[in-house]
């Protein structure tokens, strides 16, 4: 709720400094992220079947949802600019979209690294892997066409646009494996395909290491790492304000 | 109220996901019971072994597997030993559970390769009966499987024995036989096929001049698999399939650490760049906010 108060404030050429409820939020992620870390490695007992590359799965899946806090947040973004014309929700879309691609990249990477030793191969074009690489480049793409576009209403506009359509992609992705019969990727919640390679038991040990890393990188760490990114936009703005009044002087 | 909306709204956006997440299953579960496991407890050393069907758990230490038959027809174990010798690491292995006083008289020692790795076998007579071993090296240790077999008038073992893919198996059958009963005649007395729940298998009787033996035997893949009896083939019909799913069943955790660590780097490092990235931004924009105050000066 802070960090959309943050997103509140109007463009001045006064520049904020962090509230405390960031700086308490900021260090909270970061000791929880510490304990995360510690239920993963060390409370969480090793998978019989895959060995310790299993524990990768305790980031890897949270930070697709994660990934997915920030791209919701790039619709809402997107959907109340072109509502209000206000730069503080296309500031909020593009500071989720930056946020979600940092975590989408970490789901990425993960799953590649976890691939080799279960499926002894870094890469496969598996339905679920295409389309969460699809997913990526459509993202990483938001931001080029941002870059490319010099006039900045009109880019904001674009921007909100792509941005809501999107967040097809990051929802294809989450249930690609429910239509396609023949994806190799396990599910984790709810039954696996029938092809699935590398699917492991949900018990109660790996909830319990799972739960807390869901909560955060699937929401502490985005939510966050977006204040902060929403609070730099904020200062581009100012400073661009302040370079815009010094040239007309 | 707006920011309440806005925080119902992100909120909203998760229905959809999780919703995808628990849909119902596509395909009816099969109506086979699941064969029970026992897992072994230690972390650096993870194994788990198919708990036979008619055979009690009888384990006691989280590290030791330990399957008993109920009508006395032996013992299975299956634990891991840190020696890296795995003649040594049997040894170990065996005396561990049944006492360092155990005197073992080798009967035979090879290797054979299933699913790609190096499996060890091995036979002893102990004071308690006869014993099959067969092992796996990994991870810097040994794994061992063994069956125990108690003490009476005949002896029961069980072998593994490659065979060439164009070859026949008998060929490879009477070697494994050899090794043990060196006096066993070329060709077997009778021969015949019998269909049990785990196939069909080839029965065979050789007469020697001490006691008779029987062995069956069945060929799967590059390996052909032995139970042999020097005895009326009781023990043979018995337990030759706990002793198949105890062996097809026994599973080694693969040491996989380093990828681990790489996908913890990965993930830490690209969280840290992004995080230097906003100090950066944040530091090029105080140098520019700077600039621009001396321009409007």
């Amino acid at each position: 709720m802070s960090a959309i108060q943050s997103m509140n404030m109007p463009i001045t050429t006064e520049i904020p400094t962090a509230p405390n409820r960031l700086w308490i939020l900021t260090i909270a992620t970061v000791i929880f992220t510490a304990l995360g870390f510690v239920f993963a490695m060390f409370v969480a007992k090793t998978d019989v079947n895959q060995g310790d590359i299993q524990r990768i799965f305790y980031f890897h899946m949270p930070s697709f949802f994660g990934a997915l806090f920030g791209f919701v947040a790039t619709v809402i973004g997107g959907i109340n600019f072109l509502r209000t014309r206000q730069t503080r929700w296309d500031n909020l879309a593009l500071a989720g979209v930056e946020v979600g691609l940092a975590l989408a990249l970490i789901n990425l990477a993960t799953g590649s690294i976890w691939a080799r030793p279960i499926w002894n191969t870094w890469w496969t074009w598996d339905a679920r892997l295409t389309s969460a690489a699809i997913m990526c480049l459509t993202y990483a793409a938001y931001l080029m066409l941002r870059g490319g576009i010099e006039n900045p209403e009109k880019r904001r506009m674009f921007a909100s646009v792509y941005g809501i359509v999107a967040i097809t992609t990051a929802i294809l992705t989450l249930v690609i494996i429910r239509i396609v019969p023949s994806s190799i990727h396990p599910a984790v919640i709810g039954p696996s395909p029938q092809n699935a390679e590398g699917a492991f038991e949900f018990s109660q040990n790996v909830a319990m290491a799972l739960g807390p890393n869901f909560i955060i990188w699937g929401v502490l760490i985005p939510l966050t790492l977006i204040w902060w990114r929403i609070r730099l936009q904020n200062r581009v703005d100012v400073v661009n304000l302040r370079k815009a009044e010094a040239l007309s002087e | 109220m707006k920011k309440i909306l806005l925080l119902l709204c992100l909120l909203a956006g998760f229905i959809v996901p999780i919703s995808a997440q628990e849909e119902e299953p596509e395909t009816t579960p099969t109506s086979l019971p699941p064969i029970p496991y026992f897992v072994a407890e230690n972390s650096a050393r993870k194994f788990n072994v198919p708990l036979p069907f008619d055979w009690e758990n009888a384990s006691t230490d989280p590290n030791i597997a330990h399957f008993t038959h109920p009508d006395g027809l032996g013992d299975i174990y299956a634990l891991s030993v840190d020696v890296s010798d795995p003649l040594s690491a049997v040894q170990n292995a065996i005396r561990q559970v049944l006492g360092d006083d155990v005197t073992l008289t080798s009967r035979y020692s090879g290797q054979f390769q299933l699913d790609g790795n190096d499996w060890g076998k091995f036979a002893f007579v102990a004071d308690s009966g006869a014993i099959t071993a067969f092992t796996q090296t990994r991870n810097e240790a040994v794994y061992v499987v063994f069956y125990d077999y108690p003490k009476t008038d005949h002896e029961f073992y069980f072998m593994a024995q490659n065979v060439v893919q164009t070859e026949e198996p008998q060929a490879a059958v009477l070697i494994a036989l050899k090794s043990l009963y060196p006096e066993l005649p070329d060709a077997p007395q009778s021969e015949a096929t019998v269909t049990l729940s785990n196939g069909d298998w080839t029965r065979q009787m050789y007469e020697t001049d001490a006691s008779p033996v029987v062995a069956l035997w069945q060929r799967r893949g590059a390996v052909v698999y032995i139970a042999v009896e020097n005895g009326d083939g009781t023990v043979v019909d018995g337990v030759n399939k706990a002793l198949f799913t105890s062996l097809f069943g026994f599973f080694v955790t693969p040491q996989n650490l380093d990828y681990l660590w790489l996908g913890l780097a990965v993930t830490f490092g690209i969280a840290l760049i992004f995080v230097i990235s906003l100090f950066a931004r944040h530091r090029s924009l105080t140098r520019d906010e700077a600039l621009v105050r001396e321009l409007a000066k």
